[in-house]
């Protein structure tokens, strides 16, 4: 749930983006902040966890409007993947209004992305969200690899993704490349129009 | 004197959760945390949201605040006032809780609580196993007699002799023993706050056989409780608080017993659980407690090995969750199966509760501590089942 903050008048959200370990939650954060950096209000902080990197930085997405007369203010967040990093996973998930999944589209990560959206679904159930009720959106990342003409590393067609992944879900997918910065964009404004759109739903079924 | 503006309990809301409201409500002032394990309270200052300092025992500002995260027990409060302390800390409040959790899950924040764990030498399998270390809550030295001073390797008390005293760990830790058929089993750590002996060893009257052997780790200093005090504050006690000790100790008992029997190869569950019935189903949230005036009950835990008895209590026995003590044991952890010939009587819990209400500090923590041995010795077992499961 956003936090309404009648001092400043802003409503804070809050946006993880969640994924197996190195499918590349951290180098989409990193592509928003040196792109968005206008508008990013805070340093970008940086947490080393074993094998992987928790990021967080608050942002202020230009010409979303207001909702009630309050400024937006969005918090982006990555989540550790790894099993021992229960603490922080907690902390980062309770209260998220909107979650970005990141698949990583490597053939030998299938199983990885099955697991961590399973396990998604499992550590919402626990701050007592629904996977199915939270705007949610996919991204399909490393989509460059395609590109490699030699076909040394094998990755998944999106269609095979979308049967493992988004076949019950049925949310908005976007293929990606964070490296490059190609579909990041559009991955973090269809989860931020998702987010505010929610937001104002439960804000005018409050208000009546 | 600030006004209190907030306060409550870490279980409701935690550190990390706390520095994300006063930071987004931009709160002045300074949050006291209190945990029975420390002797001084830790504090955090604010100034328009930010931590600007900590202190946490003998640290200051940023390793205070990261040890402060491994305070999970306790309470908080929060005073809006007007801070003048240095400001010590810069680095922002998110970046502080995501490295303190981060440090806590991989185990670098010492947890604050009253079990940890220390890796030690097991003789009989020879190799170095994790053993729980067990603080209990803070001294009161009103009961403390006699201080006395042992050194590394002496025993304090021997297994299978009569004694009637008991101490508490001032200083040090002392290790509990149990001579198996393997050769010397260690159980627990005893440290700060600990009591050596049980409740019901104290009881005049009675020959008490001592269950265990208890061994000096390091330089240790314990205080020899006043059993006289105890003795008469126990003989004012009603009668059915007379049996919830006398359980309990029970229960520590036959719990200790274990340790010798989880590796004998004569676990038998299934007559032991024959033509029982089960009462109390593990992991519910059934908080009857019962007094056993016939048959008999087996206490179960199930493990991911199988299922574990633990011990067969009968008649004058308690089952159940008192609501005071957490021995780890039913109804979140254990099941109760039951004779056919079992019967019992319900206990009114608020009337128990009344009566602990008035107990002095010391019965309080010794019945605490109690709970956290018998829960901590039941977690052992289970390791010690899985291990001979390995073996076999």
């Amino acid at each position: 749930m956003a936090i309404f903050n009648l001092k400043n008048r802003e409503i804070e959200c809050k946006v993880v983006y969640y994924g197996p370990g190195r499918s590349g939650k951290t180098t989409n954060l990193e592509y928003i902040f040196k792109t968005y950096k206008k508008q990013v209000t805070d340093q970008l902080v940086s947490i080393d966890t074993e094998g992987d990197r928790t990021l967080f930085f608050d942002f202020l997405p230009m010409g979303l409007g207001k909702i009630g007369g309050c400024d937006i203010r969005v918090q982006l967040y990555t989540v550790p993947g790894q099993v021992q990093y229960s603490s922080t996973r907690k902390l980062v998930l309770k209260g998220a209004d909107g979650i970005v999944f990141v698949a990583d589209s490597f053939a030998i990560r299938r199983d990885k992305n099955i697991l961590s959206l399973k396990d998604l679904d499992l550590n919402l159930k626990e701050c007592g969200l629904n996977i199915f009720k939270i705007p949610l959106v996919l991204q399909y990342n490393k989509r460059d690899m395609s590109g490699m003409a030699d076909g040394s590393i094998p990755i998944m067609s999106v269609e095979t993704m979308q049967n493992d992944l988004n076949r019950q879900l049925k949310v908005p997918y976007f293929p990606a490349s964070a490296l490059t910065g190609e579909g990041v964009g559009r991955t973090l404004k269809e989860s931020l129009k998702l987010t505010l759109l929610h937001l104002q739903k439960e804000l005018k079924w409050a208000q009546k | 004197m600030a006004d209190l503006s907030f306060a409550g309990n870490l279980n409701f809301l935690n550190l990390g959760e706390l520095l994300q409201i006063f930071g987004t409500n931009g709160s002045t002032g300074i949050l006291k945390i209190k945990s029975k394990y420390s002797e001084e309270p830790g504090r955090m200052y604010f100034v328009k949201g930010e931590l600007v300092n900590a202190e946490a025992g003998s640290k200051e500002g940023n390793d205070a605040a990261l040890a402060l995260f491994g305070w999970t027990e306790g309470e908080f409060e929060f005073r809006t006032q007007e801070v003048k302390t240095k400001n010590v800390i810069r680095k922002s409040r998110m970046e502080i809780t995501l490295d303190a959790l981060r440090l806590l899950d991989d185990g670098r924040i010492e947890k604050l609580g009253p079990v940890t764990y220390a890796k030690t030498f097991d003789e009989s399998s020879e190799k170095d196993s994790l053993i729980p270390v067990i603080r209990g809550p803070l001294v009161d030295y009103t009961y403390v007699v006699e201080e006395e001073e042992y050194r590394d390797g002496d025993k304090i008390v021997t297994e299978g002799k009569f004694g009637n005293w008991i101490w508490v760990v001032l200083e040090g830790k002392v290790e509990i023993v149990k001579e198996t058929k393997q050769g010397l089993r260690k159980i627990v750590r005893l440290t700060v706050g600990s009591f050596v002996g049980t409740l019901s060893t104290t009881m005049p009257g009675q020959y008490n056989v001592r269950t265990a052997s208890v061994v000096a780790v390091g330089s240790v200093q314990l205080g020899l409780l006043d059993s006289q005090r105890l003795y008469s504050e126990y003989m004012k006690l009603s009668p059915l608080f007379k049996e919830i000790i006398t359980s309990l100790g029970n229960r520590m008992k036959q719990i200790t017993g274990m340790v010798v029997d989880v590796n004998s190869k004569n676990l038998n569950n299934k007559a032991l659980l024959k033509g029982k019935k089960i009462l109390i189903d593990q992991g519910s949230n059934d908080n009857r407690v019962f007094t056993i005036t016939d048959g008999e009950a087996t206490i179960v835990r199930t493990t991911d090995n199988g299922d574990l008895p633990l011990m067969t209590l009968s008649a004058g026995d308690l089952l159940g969750r008192i609501p005071f003590v957490n021995t780890g044991h039913e109804p979140h952890s254990a099941s109760v199966y039951v004779s056919k010939d079992f019967s019992a009587r319900e206990i009114d819990t608020e009337i128990i509760q009344k009566e602990y209400d008035q107990l002095s500090l010391t019965f309080k923590n010794m019945l605490e501590n109690m709970g956290d041995c018998i829960s901590a010795t039941t977690m052992i077992i289970s390791e010690f089942h899985r291990l001979s499961l390995i073996s076999k």
